[in-house]
Formats: structure tokens, C-alpha cells, sequence
């Protein structure tokens, strides 16, 4: 009934390079800066298969809408110098500038940690052709900050857990994960709650580990909390009937029907419908185009379709909006298939 | 002090973060000091042990890139990637702490990299050729002694010319 893809929504893989004989970025000047953006583009862009976004040129609406995407971070944005080099399918995007000279990243949906490693160290082992990597036979590959010594590798896992996080399970379960060296954050990253019950779980530890063991220890650690959160949350609906599909069904005319709304009650709202979709309620919503859902509902997107910049009202508005004509295009299916 | 996060219980929890380079401190009550437990890689261990070291030290610019381990304290962040080779020995203990223990690098490694560890074991061949003969030397000679006690004089005089093949190949 449950299937992973409902649980473990994504998965993130992330390699920090540095060079030999040049200071790390927060050290750089612009000349150095700008010939860095230059020797990594020339170096895996020769066919044109990227995407070359550099953030002094970029609006920041288009920067918002890459943040959203998680193609670049939030601090590269906020940095305003530096640049990505992002694939067609957006699978794959080298952040060039970052905290380290070279951050490369690939996600991939579910739990795939195998593929997005699989094109991060192809790229990987492009660029080391062509660029001398600063690296050390004890340390492995030098960082900026030591928390990313040896193999650089950040591999993480965004997580819907709504059952274990109203059952006030998830909160003492993260905390143990937190003490086994997992970081846990929620959807925004660094810092931030988590809105809608998703949290990301990422390795803390980088050096003297495989990066294999890396990735099988994290995929082994999020298929253990998977199955929590899949066996608790039949019971949980089965004693909670009444309380919980009021409020699954509270949200799904909330957004069927709200005139504004903000990121956080539309991302919570959305969520509750993943849930509800998992428990077999609302079968003409599929996780997909919830998945879809989520992404599109957030300010950079909104304003892309927009065209321009909005003010938090407007956005709120055209948020509101934008959910109910996107759930009328289901519910005209789903009265088309009930002619039929 | 007023916790920072629910501003309604006592701070009991002083947390400390690096976060993109700058340095965050939270007072934080028990309750929500759980709460963020885990949520930011706390870099308390790793810039722990630079509270001690004498400010002399810590100002001293060594490397070339101009970066001290003052400005490390500050920020959570070397210069250049030769400063892991200028403080090695001052950031060994704390890169230890972050990274679970481990201060051998395991995993892979460039190109240029994997050749200089494929020598290694090269060079540990050629070690073990040499002492092998010194062995087969002591042990021949043990023989030898032991063949010539015994009369056993056909297999003391192969043993002899085997010792002196050895030691003529030596020389
Ligand atoms: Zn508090
Ligand atoms: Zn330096």
C-alpha cells in the first residue's frame, strides 16, 4: 500500500573539490574568481551540455527559482559572485565558488543515493583530468571547513514522516539518529523547521569512510525510519479515524477553496494530502503530481510563471490560485472518468 | 536569560555554529536545545580546543595565504588548502573530534594520487627482497654449522656455495 517514493521523496549526493595553490573562495578575489568560473567551464563544458549561470549576472528571481530547484544553495545566492554549471535534465549541477571551489551535487527522486553518486563521480573524474585537485594522502580531499575532509561526500535524504511526527515519535527518533553522526534538518536546510513533517537526513562524518559505506550506511538508516514511519501509520490512522481525516479533508478544501495563502499553511496543507493519498483517501491525487505540487508553490516558481517580482501578497494570492486551478484540472478527470 | 526560541523557559544550552563561514551562538532551554539537536552540525567540537591555545599563537600568520588560526576560530574555515599543511599539528586533534575519530583518508583519490599509493607497496616489495637474503644468509649459515656437526659434508659444501653466491652478489 505504502510504497518508499512516498516516504523517501529524494536523494541528494554532493562532492566539495578544492584546487591546489589557490585560496579558498571566501579568500578570492574577482580576477581569481572569474578565472576559476573559466578553467571549470572549459574543463567539462566543452560541448555545450551545461548550463553556465553566473550570480552577479542573475536576477533574483532566477536565483530563487535554482534555490527552490536545489540546484544552488542559498549561500552561493547570497554571495552574488560565483557561478553553477547545471545539466539539461537539472539532474546535475556543479556549484563553482561556493564554500569550496567546487561543489558537485546530483539528485535523483526516492531513495537513489547509488545514481546521483554514479553521475556526481563521473563528473568528478572529468574535472580531475583537467584541474589539479587539492588533495592529501591523510586528509583525502582538502576543504574549507574540516567537517568535509576526505572523501567530501555529503549524501542526504528528504523524508515525509507525517504518522511518526504527529505521534511525537519522529522527534525522539531524529535526535537518536542525530547522536549515531546524521544531521537532520528540515526542508529548507540549515536550520530551519520542517513544515509539512519533511525532514532531510545527511551523513556528519567524511573522513576514514568509503564513500560506498557512506551512502549504504545513510540508505541502510533511512530504510530503518521508512519502515517505522510505514508501520505506524495504518494504526495510527485506524485510532485517530475521525481527528485525522477531518483534518486531511479540512486541508484539502482549505486548498480547493482559500483565497491567499503562504508557503508554509500550503506546504503543510499539500503534505497532508501526500499523506492522505498514502493512506488509499483521495485516490484521484497521485504522489507525482503532489511532488510537483510542492515545488511549483514556492516564490521563485510562482514568480517565474508570473513573469515578475510580487510582494508576499501577491503571492499569496497567485499561490492560492494557482492550487485551485491545478486541483479543478483533477477533479475535471476525475468527472470525466466517472461519465465514462 | 530567555531561551532564544520560545522566548518562555530559561536558557539552560549555549550551542555554537558555523554556519557558511559566520559563527552562530543560541541560548537555547533543554526543550529546544533537543529540538535543533543535530539539526546544524555543531562545531563546538571542532573549535573547542583553540580557546586554550595562547593568542601568540593563534595570530601568528604561517601561512602564506595570510590565514591564522584566529581567523579559523572565527569563521570554521582554512585560507587555502595549504593551511592544513602549515597547522597541521594544531588541527589535527580538532579534525579528529568532527570526524568521529578518524584522521585516515579511506576512500578515493585523483588520479596523480593513486599512483604515488601504488608505489608504496612497490617500495615495501623492494624492502622485503633486500631483507630476504640477509635472512636466507643467517639461516643458510645455520645450517651450514648444523650439516657440519651432523658429517653430513655433501650438503655443507652445496650450502657453503650457496652462501657464497649470496654474499658474492651482495658485494
Ligand atoms: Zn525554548
Ligand atoms: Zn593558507
Amino acid at each position: 500500500m505504502i510504497k518508499n517514493e512516498d516516504i523517501a521523496l529524494r536523494s541528494r549526493v554532493r562532492l566539495a573539490r578544492n584546487l591546489k595553490g589557490l585560496p579558498f573562495p571566501h579568500m578570492m578575489d574577482e580576477k581569481q574568481m572569474k578565472t576559476l568560473i573559466a578553467d571549470v567551464n572549459a574543463a567539462i563544458n566543452g560541448n555545450g551540455d551545461f548550463l553556465l549561470l553566473e550570480m552577479d549576472k542573475l536576477p533574483a528571481r532566477e536565483k530563487r527559482l535554482l534555490i527552490e530547484r536545489h540546484l544552488i544553495s542559498p549561500e552561493l545566492a547570497k554571495a552574488g559572485r560565483g557561478a553553477a554549471l547545471i545539466n539539461k535534465e537539472e539532474t546535475l549541477s556543479i556549484m563553482i565558488g561556493e564554500e569550496d571551489h567546487l561543489r558537485i551535487q546530483s539528485m535523483q527522486d526516492g531513495l537513489n543515493l547509488q545514481d546521483a553518486d554514479t553521475l556526481c563521480s563521473a563528473v568528478d573524474r572529468l574535472l580531475e583530468r583537467k584541474l589539479a585537485y587539492a588533495f592529501d594522502k591523510e586528509l583525502g580531499y582538502l576543504t574549507a571547513c574540516p567537517t568535509n575532509l576526505g572523501s567530501g561526500m555529503r549524501a542526504s535524504v528528504m523524508m515525509h514522516l507525517p504518522a511518526l511526527s504527529m505521534m511525537g515519535g519522529a522527534e525522539p527518533l531524529l535526535s537518536m539518529i542525530g547522536k549515531l553522526g546524521y544531521a537532520v534538518r528540515g526542508y529548507y536546510g540549515e536550520g530551519s523547521k520542517a513544515p509539512g513533517h519533511i525532514y532531510q537526513i545527511s551523513n556528519q562524518m567524511t573522513l576514514g569512510i568509503l564513500e560506498e559505506d557512506i551512502l549504504s550506511n545513510l540508505s541502510g538508516t533511512v530504510l530503518r525510519i521508512l519502515e517505522r514511519e510505514a508501520g505506524v501509520r495504518e494504526p495510527f490512522y485506524e485510532q485517530n479515524k475521525l481527528e485525522l481525516e477531518d483534518r486531511l479533508y479540512r486541508s484539502l478544501g482549505l486548498l480547493g477553496y482559500a483565497r491567499k495563502l503562504t508557503v508554509t499553511e500550503a506546504m503543510e496543507a499539500v503534505c497532508d494530502i501526500k499523506l492522505a493519498c498514502g493512506l488509499g483517501l483521495m485516490p484521484e491525487f497521485t504522489q507525482g503530481f503532489l511532488n510537483k505540487l510542492l515545488v511549483d508553490i514556492q516564490p521563485g516558481a510562482l514568480e517565474q510563471r508570473a513573469g515578475e517580482e510580487m510582494n508576499a501578497a501577491q503571492q499569496e494570492m497567485a499561490r492560492a490560485q494557482y492550487i485551485r486551478e491545478q486541483l479543478k484540472t483533477i477533479n475535471n478527470e476525475v468527472n470525466k472518468d466517472e461519465r465514462i | 536569560m530567555i531561551c532564544e526560541s520560545c522566548k518562555k523557559n530559561q536558557a539552560s544550552v549555549h550551542t555554537i555554529n558555523v554556519v557558511n563561514g559566520v559563527k552562530q551562538e543560541h541560548y537555547l532551554c533543554e526543550e529546544c536545545a533537543r529540538r535543533v539537536q543535530g539539526a546544524i552540525p555543531s562545531l563546538m567540537g571542532l573549535l573547542a580546543g583553540f580557546y586554550s591555545m595562547p593568542q601568540q599563537e593563534m595570530e601568528t600568520e604561517s601561512c602564506s595565504c595570510g590565514y591564522t588560526l584566529a581567523h579559523f576560530q572565527k569563521t570554521g574555515l582554512l585560507g587555502c588548502p595549504e593551511c592544513y599543511e602549515t597547522y597541521r599539528e594544531q588541527l589535527l586533534p580538532s579534525i579528529k573530534r568532527v570526524q568521529g575519530g578518524r584522521l585516515k583518508h579511506v576512500g578515493r583519490a585523483p588520479d596523480f594520487a593513486q599512483d604515488q599509493a601504488t608505489q608504496a607497496p612497490d617500495e615495501a616489495a623492494k624492502n622485503v627482497q633486500q631483507a630476504e637474503p640477509v635472512d636466507e644468509r643467517v639461516h643458510l649459515k645455520q645450517e651450514l654449522e648444523l650439516a657440519i656437526k651432523e658429517e653430513r659434508y655433501e650438503r655443507a659444501a652445496e650450502l657453503r656455495d650457496r652462501l657464497k653466491a649470496l654474499e658474492g652478489a651482495d658485494a
